[in-house]
């Protein structure tokens, strides 16, 4: 692949970046290195991270060095093309109550009514980009251009914990409670971050999330029913 | 086994980090300076990755509850043994009813203890590091009882005198550029590497420094990407920030480099007010194999 470039992150990591813009072609070809070099386990590798144009590569140092993974890593892009129809893709259908506290700024920025709002916002899939800024905060990318709406101009203190924001035409959800400066329009009940499970999460780069709107009382139901697991649908990717 | 009497401003139970979890937002964590924690755990005869106490800056009081021994590496913090200076770097023996004392910082800004077997705790994703915003874990509160996996140290090896790191105020440390650099003035650029940068604040997740004002040829942030332990990261208002072992595991503010893995420790001993240097490093491009 021509359009791919290669640069050290410190002398533990190595950053492969596939364009410079955010584009679902990009995303995709950044998704599906990443499920490749998770698919290889190799043991020099002990962690990746994908984000919206570029994958970086943690490696065991003592193992290898910055040209040894390059080279590597050069072989397995190769490998690319051929692979990306084998993925399996996860879509979470999480709950949200609209009930945000930027709804009316949302409102008038964009024109759009608050049913116009959460209509455009769920009821279908949309792909993450990236997970990043907390532990479990998802970018959720394809919104309709009229999301593109700037962050708060003074971040809130504290954004509670479960809040749905929109930025700049995507989507994030905060697991847990932070100083943030995302347009929030509504929160979801469901606990994220599940610290006692061995896989904790449920979703990755590259799933997708379907919002599912609720309303107050199935929020409480939901927030006080420590057995609540959101409906996940397998998606085998056809590219 | 020790019962906290003071726990200070910050002491916490970390190990290696959570290398595993970056790709889900889950910051590594860990030590923030892995050479004196790993000597710590060396001396003792334990896993060098095993868990150790980190303590920041001191006012932390311990009582020993059952006879032990254990090993201080790290930061001066002017430790004491019922009210006798504690020698570091080495393993010594307590006996219940004493009480370990870190007053306060002398040089450097982290100390670490280490308990025979490694410190015993609740691991989450794999890692007993403490990272309180997601849950794993919280900081040593008054009467928390910390205690060993074993009852006595494998080992009791020595150090080499040239082992045992001297903690200033001030230090140089190699960062390996980032694929922005192209985006800082060459003015900036030299001016980084020339001039020190002064340590306006710093905690587990960032150092914050002053200097002369970074500029960039262009005022984009840039799509966010992935960062790491000793990234430096400029905003626009052009004062670099060195992001440590608690950081997001993200950023879009453009970035200057990245510090070399070695070097970190420099970083996490330098007190406010301390000045960094940095020494542009290149990674070679060139396999040492070929």
């Amino acid at each position: 692949m021509d359009n791919v470039s290669f640069t050290p992150l410190g002398d533990q990591a190595i950053t492969v970046t596939f364009g410079s813009e955010i584009q679902a072609k990009t995303n995709q070809q950044v998704q599906a290195f990443r499920h490749l070099l998770k698919e290889e386990r190799k043991d020099y590798i002990v962690d990746v991270v994908a984000t919206f144009t570029n994958v970086t590569v943690f490696y065991d140092a003592r193992q290898m060095d910055y040209a040894e993974i390059k080279k590597e890593l050069s072989g397995l892009l190769t490998d690319l093309e051929a692979y990306q129809d084998h993925r399996t893709i996860y879509n979470i259908h999480l709950p949200v109550w609209y009930n945000g506290m930027d709804l009316e700024r949302v409102s008038e920025i964009t024109g759009l009514t608050k049913e116009e709002i959460v209509e455009r916002h769920s009821g279908k899939p949309y792909p993450i980009y990236m997970i990043g800024f907390l532990p479990g905060f998802p970018y959720i990318g394809g919104f309709p251009e009229e999301f593109s709406i700037p962050r708060l101009e003074k971040p809130r203190q504290q954004v509670p914990k479960g809040s749905v924001g929109i930025v700049n035409a995507q989507s994030g959800i905060y697991p847990v409670s932070s100083p943030g400066g995302w347009n929030i329009i509504g929160t979801t009940p469901v606990e994220l971050i599940r610290i006692e499970k061995q896989y904790p999460f449920y979703y990755q780069a590259g799933d997708w999330i379907t919002f599912v709107p609720i309303d107050e009382k199935e929020y409480e139901t939901i927030l006080n029913d420590k057995h609540f697991e959101p409906t996940i649908e397998v998606i085998h990717h056809e590219d | 086994m020790l019962k906290v009497i003071k726990p200070g401003i910050l002491t916490t139970i970390q190990d290696q980090g959570r290398k595993k979890y970056r790709s889900f937002g889950v910051p590594i964590s860990g030590v923030m300076d892995h050479y004196a924690a790993s000597c710590a755990n060396e001396i003792m005869g334990n896993s060098w990755e095993a868990a150790v106490i980190e303590i920041t800056m001191g006012n932390v009081t311990f009582e020993v509850i059952e006879d032990t021994e254990l090993a201080v590496t790290g930061a001066d913090l002017n430790a004491e043994v019922d009210g006798k200076p504690l020698p570091m770097w080495q393993l010594i023996q307590v006996t219940a009813g004493s009480q370990l004392t870190f007053k306060g910082p002398k040089a450097g800004m982290r100390a670490y203890l280490a308990l025979p077997g490694g410190i015993e705790s609740e691991r989450y994703l794999g890692s007993q590091s403490v990272y309180e915003k997601a849950g794993f874990g919280r900081a040593l509160d008054k009467d928390d009882r910390v205690m060993g996996r074993l009852k006595n140290a494998k080992a009791n090896q020595s150090l080499e005198a040239m082992e045992i790191p001297t903690y200033t105020k001030q230090t140089t440390v190699r960062v390996i550029p980032s694929h922005h650099e192209h985006q800082f003035t060459t003015d900036s650029l030299d001016c980084f590497y020339r001039e020190g940068f002064t340590i306006k604040a710093a905690d587990r997740m960032g150092c914050q420094l002053e200097g002369e004002c970074l500029e960039r040829k262009e005022n984009t942030d840039i799509l966010s990407e992935a960062t790491t332990f000793g990234t430096i990261q400029v905003p626009s208002e052009g004062n670099p920030i060195i992001l440590l072992a608690d950081a997001q595991t993200t950023g879009g503010y453009p970035t200057i480099g990245t510090i070399v893995f070695e070097d970190l420790w420099r970083v996490a001993q330098m007190p406010p007010g301390g000045e960094l240097y940095f020494e542009r490093y290149t990674i070679s491009e060139w396999s040492k194999g070929e």
